[in-house]
């Protein structure tokens, strides 16, 4: 039986172990650079692999450091009303971008459209290979359609809307599949319930299906091109050189090439 | 940035000093709803339940509007700033919050189950008040606390929605397991998330599994063993 005092000095000890790697982790982690050098990016979480690698880029190539926070368009408007901590913001959705806007906190002459994204419909690839031929909303056999929430979420609004656009007889194809509709909370979960289900389709991004590829079969592709995420300087943004050059950098060819591989499209007449 | 190990590393310390901020008070309002008699006990008992009850998110947004440059505790309120917004400090608010009702809940458990007999036998030898909670009650409830905290800390490791909203989800700096899941997950890069998945179900099991071994230990009463 250990004694108590000996138990206790162990955890001490681990505590102070703990700290010190801490502390170490944080001396490595980030060489401490000046304000002006260091670049906060605020973006949508759908965005974060493709804006890291063009940070990546960005940085290897002038020297400066990017900071990111990933989150919903929703936390990250209210977090930069809140507080301003951060230097450029891109929006999945442009009522958000508005709301930062309204408060006063983004340089408005920077705000616009920089990335777009299209719709697509996709099911489980199945195993016995895929299904040749024109698709066709009308002859639809399957048991459910998974799409973003109408009502609420963009994803699911732009569905809606493409849908209501195809002609089936005297109705829509909206009206076709209302009945066998499983709403969710955003692209990525509409995307994980499509897969899980063997008998549905789902209405996604094409990034949505570029990062699902390998599991997913495409089936139909919509003509018009939504989604565009707003980008903008805030405030204290607008007054750092570093923000500017950044933001520059993000619409340049070679950032537009990094977000195709990443199934986006930039938009162009910028 | 940060790699996988560095993010674990971070995100266990982060709940670490949360549980470490919460255990001090918290041991006081378990003890006294568990013990004491007094006007508004069961508002105080409400009070520390309702972040249990409400979406991270809104705690969140309570949090974030707090610390915000103009809200009560902002640099323009008070005259400086705390540096807590965006920072490791709002991981370790945010998780604090988040995990309290959970450790008193418990703790006050821990606390009941302790004989209020044993107490005033030791009042009637002559121990004060101070005394007899450190030498008696303390000493008798010390595995339900261990526990309480045990819970406390798992609660802390898995907090992501209050977290994401004070602190944000800034890679190397308060970026935590929960967080970072959430970015991988929506960014598409499905093979990170699951490496993530499997690390939070690994930390998340041995956490539990703990608490259930010492929680098992003290109902078969072999508390004076170890």
């Amino acid at each position: 039986m250990k004694s108590a005092g000996e138990s206790r000095s162990k955890v001490g000890a681990a505590l102070v172990y703990s700290v010190a790697l801490y502390a170490s982790f944080l001396a490595t982690g980030c060489q401490e650079k000046p304000d002006t050098e260091i670049i906060r990016v605020y973006a949508a979480a759908s965005l974060s692999d493709a804006v890291r690698e063009i940070g990546s880029r960005f940085e290897a190539d002038t020297g400066y450091s990017v900071e990111y926070n990933f989150a919903g368009s929703n936390t990250l408007a209210q977090q930069i009303v809140s507080a301003s901590r951060a230097d450029v913001f891109f929006s999945a959705d442009s009522e958000w971008m508005a709301y930062v806007e309204d408060r006063g906190k983004i340089a408005s002459e920077t705000r616009q459209n920089v990335i777009a994204n299209r719709l697509v419909a996709i099911g489980r690839r199945q195993p016995g290979g895929s299904s040749t031929g024109k698709f066709d909303w009308c002859a639809l056999r399957n048991a459910h359609v998974c799409i973003g929430d109408p009502e609420s979420v963009p994803v699911g609004k732009y569905a809606k809307a493409w849908l209501e656009e195809i002609e089936c007889g005297e109705a829509s194809a909206w009206a076709a599949v209302s009945d066998r509709l499983i709403p969710s909370s955003d692209a990525r979960t509409t995307l994980a319930q499509t897969l899980s289900l063997s008998d549905a389709i789902g209405i996604v991004y094409y990034s949505d299906y570029v990062s699902a590829r390998d599991e997913v079969e495409l089936l139909d592709e919509s003509a018009v091109v939504v989604a565009r995420y707003e980008g903008a300087l805030t405030r204290t943004g607008l007054e750092k050189l570093a923000a500017g050059k950044f933001f520059v950098f993000a619409q340049s060819d070679v950032a537009g090439d990094i977000l195709r591989r990443y199934g986006f499209e930039t938009v162009s007449g910028n | 940035m940060p790699t996988i190990y560095e993010t674990i590393f971070s995100t266990l310390l982060w709940a670490a000093l949360s549980i470490a901020v919460v255990a001090i008070p918290g041991v006081g309002v378990a003890y006294a709803l568990a013990r004491k008699e007094f006007a508004g006990k069961h508002v105080l008992s409400t009070l520390t339940t309702l972040p249990l009850v409400l979406p991270p998110t809104a705690v969140g947004y309570l949090l974030l509007r707090l610390f915000a440059d103009n809200g009560w505790l902002g640099k323009e309120r008070i005259g400086f700033d705390l540096g807590v917004l965006f920072s490791w400090k709002a991981v370790v608010v945010a998780c604090s919050v988040m995990s309290f009702p959970i450790f008193v809940r418990a703790a006050r458990v821990a606390f009941e189950e302790v004989n209020p007999r044993l107490e005033s036998v030791a009042r009637t030898l002559g121990a004060g008040p101070w005394r007899v909670f450190v030498s008696v009650t303390l000493p008798l409830a010390t595995r339900g606390l261990v526990a309480a905290t045990l819970l406390g800390f798992a609660r802390a490791l898995g907090e992501f929605g209050a977290t994401i909203v004070l602190a944000g989800n800034i890679p190397g700096r308060t970026q935590t397991l929960s967080s970072a899941l959430f970015s991988a997950q929506q960014g598409g890069n499905d093979d990170r998330a699951n490496q993530l998945l499997i690390v939070a179900l690994l930390v998340g099991f041995a956490t539990v599994y703990t608490t259930e071994r010492l929680a098992r230990k003290r109902l078969n009463g072999e508390g004076g063993q170890s």
